[in-house]
């Protein structure tokens, strides 16, 4: 009995692909990838989500001004070009013509204007994104295809985040006419992608949109299966039912599996996720900056990394990943040296059998393993440490913002815009939310010096001053920058992975 | 009877409020979905919470919040989740595949256990009953998502004969329905063995075996109808169990019901969705209880009586 798996429709389609080659019919591309993803967005309005698994689906939904692509290099996108004016606090941006969002309605200046007024009006309040643009005073539609950003104070980081997130171009007449319900649940943009159907819980299903100003896509159609279980989500690569896995879904354990069936590869990139353990620096033994630093001293995050992690993660030095800007490649990890820390232990008249608890999130496994390790090798220098597992929230709500940490507490952070202003500035600038207990004007001048240049290079010099100042006072341990870990089918091909998950699929194809 | 069955409802209506007022406030005490809706979000301040707050309508006192949700449980209106959506169409979607699952799981298990469970008490200490209860000993020490686990292993990674999740035609219920109804089979077995055996030394009995009726007359009319009030009141309150078990079940095979509705929506602190889940469930319990206690009635007739 013929029973189509597969496997068979596979070498079915490849023997009508190869006849076609061979005779007159051009060879068929096309065909339908489905990605598997950890969550379901529930709303595909750009300005309604924080969520990581929004921005996989929509960055082919939706175009912003400009693209951020695999190379983490800042290119066109409905924008052609842009300028600064009065001393950057004014941008302008030239249009792309002949533009049009999937429901035909056309992409214009007031598109742009009418996108960033509900972004930062009424609607856009109730959701998270406006934080990120308020730097915006007004947009101005000059003609047409012209329109200037009218900013509040300069703001070096706004080009970038105007390539994803709450940025993304919407259609007015659209939103208009169908209503701010009926857009959360039928998407539509000017990508190469257009929405066809989603499920709640189940999928969203995307079409090519052929007439996209980047050219049209290679695949027909691609389906997103909302799997939130590691295990399932792997099981669903194994069967052929799923082409790619999206991060973060895959653990570092479940690996091997992947790796030893012969259909899959893994491809694993620095993503955007640090992990630190911060200090306490207003009481307790981590009060004294020598004992942080001998702290730092005493673990060997090397190993951490090695074992814990198999090796699916960069050591770090600062609060950074080496894909973000501002990362300094000469500034480098304190090494291990448990003789030099307990040196300087004593040097802090801190006694033997010292305590300091170490906050961690209690749902996240990995890092229960690393501080489990790193307690083993503070009390290999003499300084008992106990872990401490909080509710997710709770830690988030209720310990880190009101300083009710102990001596320790994880830190982890990941900003899609890999600028280290974003990290820096909530951890280290006084009185945010981030940052219960440094109060210091030095580092203060420092984060708001760089706030309101545009120059690049200046900037960089800038923040990667912040690192080295931050390093020097031992604000936390710094621990490692995770990989995104992607599952993938061997069978699909152009697939470039983005450390930011904003995976963009015009150039993949599937065999 | 009409007296008992308004009894029953207004017990049944104590204790859906009582369950969901417990669970509103639980949930509020466990974190604020505005920082969890901002996580990421740069540098988050306090106004931005606020407006988020407000726009969820979290900034009124908890008991307006309460009663609104009350007189939406009433009017049939569940709220809009804090993603978005409306709650009815999420419930409307979740619900029968939660039913369907539970009630494929607990039929499996009906269907299996009886027959075992009549065979292991007749065949009481010889190899038959040896092993039906040394299998229903291995069931009963299995997690449940472990078996699903190995299910997903052998009969869809490796044979490649059933998908190894997701919701769609008979296939897709295989997998999830006997990882259920295998572990419910393995306490069930054992239910039915242990009552029928009490049954079975019954006088009756031996007065219809000494009738000459043949065996499985004695058997599935006689000593079954026997034990059957026993059986329906644990098949009943399984169906209690069964829908909390039913949220790791779903998870592993991505079935979207009640289960994972509510899984997700205590992660992401979605209190409309949750109240909504734990509202409906609730009532579901109560409601199978009820019914059982009717269905007591009918199976003995002294019960109808009083």
């Amino acid at each position: 009995m013929f029973k189509p798996t597969g496997l068979r429709v596979a070498l079915l389609a490849a023997s009508v692909a190869g006849a076609g080659a061979l005779g007159t019919v051009p060879a068929f591309a096309g065909g339908t990838l489905k990605l598997g993803l950890s969550q379901d967005a529930g709303s595909w309005d750009p300005i309604d989500t924080f969520l990581v698994a929004w921005a996989a689906v929509s960055t082919n939904i939706y175009d912003g001004l400009t693209y951020r692509g695999p190379d983490m290099q800042l290119v066109p996108g409905l924008a052609l070009s842009w300028e600064e004016l009065d001393d950057g606090k004014r941008l302008r941006f030239k249009l792309r013509q002949g533009v049009k969002f999937h429901n035909g309605e056309p992409f214009n200046a007031e598109a742009v204007k009418f996108t960033f007024e509900r972004l930062l009006g009424e609607e856009g309040a109730k959701g998270p994104q406006r934080s990120n643009y308020i730097v915006i005073e007004k947009v101005e539609v000059v003609d047409d295809y012209t329109v200037d950003f009218q900013l509040k104070a300069p703001d070096p980081v706004l080009l970038t985040k105007l390539a994803g997130y709450g940025a993304m171009i919407v259609p007015p007449q659209y939103i208009k006419e169908k209503g701010e319900d009926y857009f959360n649940t039928h998407p539509v943009g000017t990508g190469p992608f257009k929405f066809v159907t989603y499920e709640p819980k189940v999928a969203i299903n995307l079409e090519a949109f052929a007439e996209h100003w980047g050219g049209a896509p290679k695949l027909d159609k691609v389906e997103y299966h909302f799997i939130s279980e590691p295990s399932t989500a792997v099981a669903e690569l194994q069967t052929g039912s799923v082409d790619i896995v999206i991060p973060p879904i895959i653990p570092v354990a479940m690996i091997p599996t992947i790796a030893a069936d012969a259909k899959l590869d893994v491809v694993s990139i620095p993503g955007p996720t640090v992990d630190a353990l911060r200090f306490n620096t207003q009481s307790g033994i981590t009060k004294d900056v020598r004992v942080r630093k001998a702290l730092i001293m005493a673990v060997d995050r090397d190993t951490i990394i090695k074992s814990i992690l198999a090796g699916q993660a960069e050591p770090i030095a600062s609060f950074q990943g080496r894909l973000s800007f501002g990362y300094d490649p000469d500034l480098k990890p304190v090494p291990f040296d448990p003789e030099g820390a307990q040196k300087l232990l004593k040097e802090a008249g801190v006694a033997s059998g010292a305590k300091v608890q170490i906050d961690v999130r209690a749902n996240d496994a990995t890092m229960g393993e690393v501080a489990q390790a790193v307690a083993a090798y503070l009390s290999a220098v003499g300084v008992e440490a106990t872990v401490k597992p909080y509710e997710l929230n709770v830690l988030l709500n209720d310990i880190i913002p009101p300083g009710k940490t102990g001596e320790m507490f994880q830190q982890k952070w990941g900003g899609w815009t890999f600028d280290f202003d974003n990290t820096a500035y909530s951890m280290y600038h006084s009185g945010e939310k981030w940052n219960p207990y440094e109060k210091d004007p030095e580092m203060d001048k420092l984060l708001e010096s760089q706030r309101n240049i545009t120059d690049r290079a200046k900037r960089e010099a800038i923040l990667k001053e912040v690192g080295k100042y931050a390093a020097d006072h031992a604000l936390e341990m710094e621990l490692y920058n995770s990989n995104a870990i992607f599952g993938v089918n061997k069978r699909v091909k152009g697939f470039d992975a983005p450390p930011d998950n904003r995976l963009r699929l015009t150039n993949v194809t599937v065999e | 009877m009409v007296q008992f069955i308004a009894k029953r409802c207004a017990q049944a209506v104590f204790v859906v409020f009582a369950v969901t007022l417990i669970v509103a406030l639980a949930i509020r005490m466990t974190g604020d979905p505005a920082i969890m809706l901002a996580q990421g979000a740069g540098s988050v301040t306090e106004e931005d919470l606020a407006r988020i707050r407000e726009a969820l309508g979290l900034n009124r006192p908890f008991l307006t919040q309460y009663f609104e949700f009350l007189k939406g449980l009433v009017t049939g209106d569940l709220g809009t989740s804090f993603d978005g959506y409306p709650v009815s169409q999420l419930v409307n979607r979740a619900l029968p595949a939660t039913l369907l699952l539970a009630a494929v799981s607990l039929i499996f298990s009906v269907v299996v256990s009886i027959p075992l469970g009549i065979k292991a008490a007749t065949a009481k200490g010889r190899w038959p009953d040896q092993v039906i209860r040394i299998f229903s000993l291995i069931g009963l020490s299995f997690p449940n998502f472990w078996l699903g686990t190995m299910f997903v292993l052998a009969f869809a990674i490796t044979l490649n004969w059933l998908p190894a999740s997701g919701m769609g035609g008979p296939s897709t219920i295989l997998m999830p329905a006997a990882t259920m109804g295998l572990i419910l089979t393995a306490t069930n077995v054992r239910l039915v063995r242990g009552a029928m055996l009490e049954t079975l030394q019954s006088q009756y009995i031996m007065v219809a075996r000494a009738k000459g009726l043949s065996e499985n007359v004695v058997l599935y009319k006689h000593a079954l109808k026997n034990c059957a009030i026993t059986l329906v009141t644990y098949f009943g309150l399984q169906f209690g169990g069964l829908l909390g078990g039913i949220v790791i079940i779903e998870r592993v095979f991505n079935w979207q019901g009640m289960g994972t509705l509510a899984f997700d929506a205590v992660a992401a602190r979605n209190y409309p969705v949750l109240q909504a889940v734990i509202a409906i469930l609730s009532l579901m319990i109560v409601l199978v209880n009820l019914l059982v206690d009717i269905a007591y009635g009918f199976l003995d007739p002294r019960i109808r009586a009083e």
